[in-house]
């Protein structure tokens, strides 16, 4: 029972770790864009779900889609003023520059909401639903919920529409998918926008259950650039079970073993993992994208 | 006189320069004493990344790993720093040889990640085995014990071993080792083809580079009293460090020393002017770099270097990254390396042709 | 060639700021008249800038008063000026605001408020022979024979003695028959040790049995259940210590999922004491629950001074508040006896500090004395409870303000 339990609560949790991959694999797979502010845009769409849930009053999934609107609009002016160029600048710039940004993100929360831990009341938290002796989360399985729509919605549009056809196309080669008269600066822009999404949907998400502070987002920024690489480059599919995964490793070893030690197992498992199958779960070897200065 | 000596002399002329400005407060000489020792912590970081190229996110657990040694040998065992940084750099080392083995021959991204973890690890451990918040003995003014009343003699120490790191940087890379670095960099699929053991090397470029990022830790910890395993096993550490070498220059020998110049002194600066609010002054540090980053490409040394040569009317030699292509001077090591092992910058004109031979090369290195 | 140009303008334009504020920011130095300038030395941005909110918060109120009272009248009726610097997320950043206050000319201070980063700028005021006052709580503080630290807190070291024996005396009070107790701790050396000392000796001496015993670094739980669980099936009747509120708000709401009445806390710590706290538990979870200050509001003077600070806008006066407010009041007394602005002067009257009552009510004895190494000689732990959304002081009994309410498990 005990391990059913950690079994069950570690995919609810995974689940919101596999969305924060997918928006991570999208900039760093697919467009190749390395983005350092990721776990900072989760602490964003923290804060706009708060803030949404202190001026309506309503219930935080249902705001969730106006936050989702909400970062994609704020992704659309990030792309204008930096993303655009940085992608053509490399990574030397992007590493600087979306370092630059999460200090950005970090402290204007600091500025505006203050330090203080803030909390999202909500009755979802505080109920759970009992299966064979088993406890299940009310505001966690809705989460789970949402979150496999997004990975399906995500998986729908990378795979079956003509943005994802040319996502895809100009992920795979940028000189040709050109040629063929794509707008690559386009492409770019709604991926990342798509990334970005995904970013404010994981803090919808984290937020109900989880008091957010202006220095929450460093608890992201490991799992962020290890879920992707976990599932393999490039792969849809692969980083949601990986984030799974990550989920049920962090309570297996929060039932078995020392809490103290959760990280260093994630960790440890982690760098086996690259040097036994570097090209991660579903990732081809073709996929390896050298990260060099 | 090559232009690589010529870098570490007027690095040490600027070290030198600094002396008086940091004589001039406590506050300037200790912040003067933090920039010499991020930039023995950059130069580190500079060795493996700048130089030989594999992308190391780790350097802080060797800055970790010294800080630890160095404040809790004297706390436990009253051992005086100095042997305590040197127990530390020999571990750091040996440490950097079994993650090195490990991972080394794991890709770009790959080997990052790896080592990523590695000062996260440690951190978990070191709290997991109850040294945190360990305060160095408090014995007065001993030069026995490296304690002094003002930071003004940590920097003098600190920037000794600057400009002795200076001048080893610069000797390395006129020697065939700094050459087969720099030939791994570039083309490690070239490299290997013509007979350099690239596998071999990259491990040297990340042996001296943990050695430097340990001694800067061993420093730090002298310079803040506490050794918290949360402030020096941070990943911030090491992204401090890349920071300061992507500003100052990449590859170059001068790099670290202009980055931190830059980054240590701009931070303090911009706390002193902006405090007004709480964060203000992250947010102006955070503009500066933006401003960095999208303008100075390639770090600002090829670029004060090319200014430099045209005062002169002549164009300045390399060592560093060469400047082949005007277009976009500051991507060219990425577009360079793409060529060698990867599609890194998708919108590089390589097309087909280079994922190709990138498989290939992806293929011969990790399996 | 146009990116050239304008980058070498804005080169030299940050050289000239560079150049201008190396000139500006050297004068160091106290001058014998003008405003006295006292520093504060707290973490205003990184994970601890809730607490330098509120020891900012206190230190402003308590300059004013001691101001518009007409400052420090031996020595001309100066004012004070506060000298404020952000300690940052590192001790390194820590030690940066302190040289930064220090060149400002600073006689005195106060700060940081976290151990790490106070036994840090401490070991520069004892270079610098500035006489410097914390609410810190590490036992390194006062143990390193150091002349101008003076803590206001109890020792780490008997925190436990401290808190174990409020909690018993108040269980006796309240018959109930605490025999139960399970061990959460964070990872920081208030609850590390706590929870040593509990195990070790505690235990015993009050006859309760440890039948849960888990260390949660702050902030790492993702998913309380697996704890949740160990909670159900040991039936501690407390649970002592605490790692961040976020670890302690999953584990409540994880109770409340699984239809338990949640587990009062005796948190070892202020952060418990804030507003975030209640918001991130929901009343019925904190309810109940006990936390253990260095200070804290009593009936009396600290009731007025309590207002203050609702007034200025936290609805939560704590120890951090409090004990800043207080410490201020005490450097101003130690420079009105000292008579002077020397160093060694205000050092050698802080050591003689014997304050009663006024803003020494803060303090569980209502009275501030230092011991010879300038640790608080009337050390006694306050202990707050959590009664719905509302904080009552209910240890010591005779300056509580109100009763406790033990709580019961369902």
């Amino acid at each position: 029972m005990v391990l059913i339990q950690a079994l069950v609560n570690g995919l609810l949790i995974g689940a919101v770790w596999g969305v924060l991959g997918l928006g991570k694999q999208i900039v760093l797979g697919v467009i190749h864009f390395v983005n350092f502010a990721h776990g900072h845009l989760v602490l964003l769409g923290m804060y706009l779900t708060l803030f949404a849930w202190i001026t309506t009053g309503a219930d935080p999934f249902l705001l969730l889609p106006v936050v989702a609107i909400a970062m994609v609009i704020l992704a659309f002016i990030l792309d204008r003023l930096l993303v655009r160029r940085l992608i053509k600048l490399g990574e030397r710039s992007q590493m600087i520059a979306t370092i630059a940004l999460a200090l950005v993100i970090e402290n204007a929360a600091l500025l505006i909401a203050g330090p203080q831990p803030r909390t999202l009341q909500n009755s979802w938290s505080d109920k759970a639903v009992q299966l064979g002796g088993v406890y299940l989360n009310a505001g966690r399985l809705m989460g789970l919920a949402i979150a496999i729509l997004a990975f399906v919605v995500t998986w729908w549009i990378i795979t079956k529409t003509p943005l994802g056809v040319m996502i895809r196309a100009t992920s795979q080669n940028r000189a040709a998918a050109q040629y063929m008269g794509i707008d690559i600066g386009r492409v770019y822009a709604y991926a990342f926008a798509l990334s970005v999404a995904l970013a404010g949907v994981v803090g919808s998400l984290y937020v109900v259950s989880t008091p957010v502070d202006p220095s929450t987002a460093w608890t992201f920024l490991i799992l962020m650039f290890i879920v992707p690489v976990l599932g393999g480059l490039g792969s849809i599919a692969g980083t949601f079970l990986a984030g799974l995964i990550v989920g049920v490793l962090q309570l297996l070893s929060t039932t078995y073993f020392d809490i103290q030690l959760q990280d260093a197992l994630v960790y440890g498992v982690f760098v086996l993992f690259l040097v036994v199958r570097p090209q991660g779960l579903f990732g081809r070897a073709a996929d390896q994208r050298q990260v060099s200065v | 006189m090559k232009t690589r000596y010529w870098q570490a002399l007027v690095g040490t002329a600027l070290l030198a320069l600094a002396l008086p400005w940091a004589a001039y407060s406590e506050t300037n000489a200790h912040t003067a004493a933090l920039t010499a020792v991020w930039c023995l912590m950059a130069m580190g970081w500079n060795i493996i990344s700048g130089f030989a190229g594999p992308l190391s996110l780790g350097q802080g657990a060797f800055f970790g790993l010294t800080a630890f040694s160095s404040t809790v040998l004297f706390d436990r065992l009253n051992l005086s720093p100095i042997f305590g940084i040197m127990i530390g750099v020999a571990a750091s080392v040996v440490l950097a040889a079994a993650v090195g083995l490990i991972t080394l021959r794991l890709s770009g991204l790959y080997f990052a990640l790896a080592t990523l973890t590695v000062p996260l690890i440690l951190g978990v451990l070191t709290k997991y085995f109850g040294y945190y918040e360990i305060s160095r003995p408090y014995v007065g003014e001993s030069l026995r014990y490296l304690q002094f009343d003002s930071s003004l003699n940590y920097y003098l120490i600190a920037a000794i071993l600057v400009a002795i790191g200076l001048a080893l940087t610069a000797y390395l890379a006129g020697t065939r080792t700094g050459r087969y670095f720099v030939a791994i960099r570039e083309n490690t699929r070239a490299a290997e083809a013509s007979g350099v053991p690239t596998a071999r090397y990259k491990l040297y470029a990340f042996l001296i580079g943990a050695a430097f990022s340990a001694i800067a830790g061993g420093l730090y910890s002298q310079l803040a009293f506490v050794f918290n395993p949360d402030d020096v096993y941070t990943p911030l550490v090491s992204v401090q460090a890349l920071l300061i070498v992507l500003i100052g220059g990449p590859g170059t020998v001068l790099g670290p020393l202009i980055g931190a110049l830059i980054v240590i002194p701009g931070g303090e600066l911009m706390t002193q002017h902006f405090s007004q609010l709480p964060g203000l002054n992250n947010l102006a540090y955070a503009a500066v770099l933006l401003v960095v980053a999208l303008f100075s490409h390639g770090g600002l040394y090829p670029l004060l270097e090319g200014g430099i040569g045209r005062l002169f009317g002549r164009r300045a030699a390399h060592i560093g990254p060469a400047v082949p292509n005007a277009r976009t001077p500051a991507s060219t090591a990425d577009s360079r390396d793409s060529d060698a092992t990867g599609s890194t910058d998708p919108r590089s004109d390589t097309g087909r042709d280079a994922a190709g031979r990138a498989e290939s090369v992806t293929q011969g290195e990790t399996r | 060639m146009r990116r050239r140009e304008f980058l070498g303008l804005a080169g030299a334009a940050v050289a000239s700021t560079l150049a201008g504020s190396l000139t500006s920011c050297g004068s160091a130095g106290s001058a014998g008249s003008g405003p006295i300038k006292i520093g504060l030395v707290v973490h205003k941005t990184g994970p601890y800038a809730d607490t330098g909110r509120m020891m900012s918060m206190g230190a402003k109120l308590a300059v004013d008063a001691i101001n518009s009272a007409g400052g420090i009248k031996s020595l001309g009726g100066n004012k004070i000026q506060l000298v404020e610097e952000d300690a940052g997320a590192t001790v390194e950043s820590a030690i940066s605001a302190m040289n930064r206050a220090l060149s400002q000319g600073i006689i005195a201070g106060v700060g940081t408020g976290i151990s790490s980063a106070t036994i840090a700028i401490t070991e520069l005021a004892e270079r610098r022979k500035i006489t410097w006052t914390d609410v810190a709580f590490a036992d390194e503080l006062t143990d390193r024979g150091f002349k101008y630290t003076f803590a206001t807190s109890p020792k780490t070291s008997e925190f436990t003695n401290l808190f174990s024996e409020a909690i018993d005396t108040l269980a006796q009070t309240a018959h109930v028959d605490v025999t139960r107790i399970g061990i959460i701790a964070g990872i920081n050396d208030v609850a590390v040790q706590a929870a040593k000392e509990i195990k070790s000796t505690y235990a015993d001496k009050y006859g309760w049995s440890v039948v849960l015993d888990e260390t949660v670094p702050e902030g790492s739980l993702k998913d309380a259940a697996p704890l949740v669980s160990k909670i159900a099936s040991s039936q501690p009747q407390l649970l002592f210590v605490g790692p961040a509120i976020s670890d302690i708000a999953l584990i409540s709401k994880g109770q409340v999922q699984q239809g338990m009445t949640p587990v009062p806390w005796v948190l070892s710590g202020a952060p418990f004491l804030s507003g975030a706290f209640v918001d991130a538990l929901g009343a019925k979870a904190a309810n109940g629950t006990f936390a253990v200050a260095a200070s804290g509001v009593y009936k009396g003077e600290s009731r007025k001074i309590a207002d203050k600070i609702r007034a200025a806008g936290d609805d939560y006066p704590q120890e951090y508040h409090l004990s800043t407010y207080a410490e201020f009041f005490l450097l101003a007394d130690a420079m009105e006896r000292a008579k002077s602005r020397d160093s060694t002067k205000i050092r050698d009257a802080m050591a003689e500090t014997d304050m009663r009552g006024g803003p020494a009510s803060v303090w569980p004895a209502q009275r501030m004395r230092f011991d010879e190494d300038g640790r608080a000689v009337d050390r006694q732990a306050a202990l707050v409870q959590w009664q719905q959304t509302k904080t009552v002081t209910v240890y010591p009994e005779q300056l509580a303000t109100g009763k406790t309410i033990w709580p019961t498990l369902a």
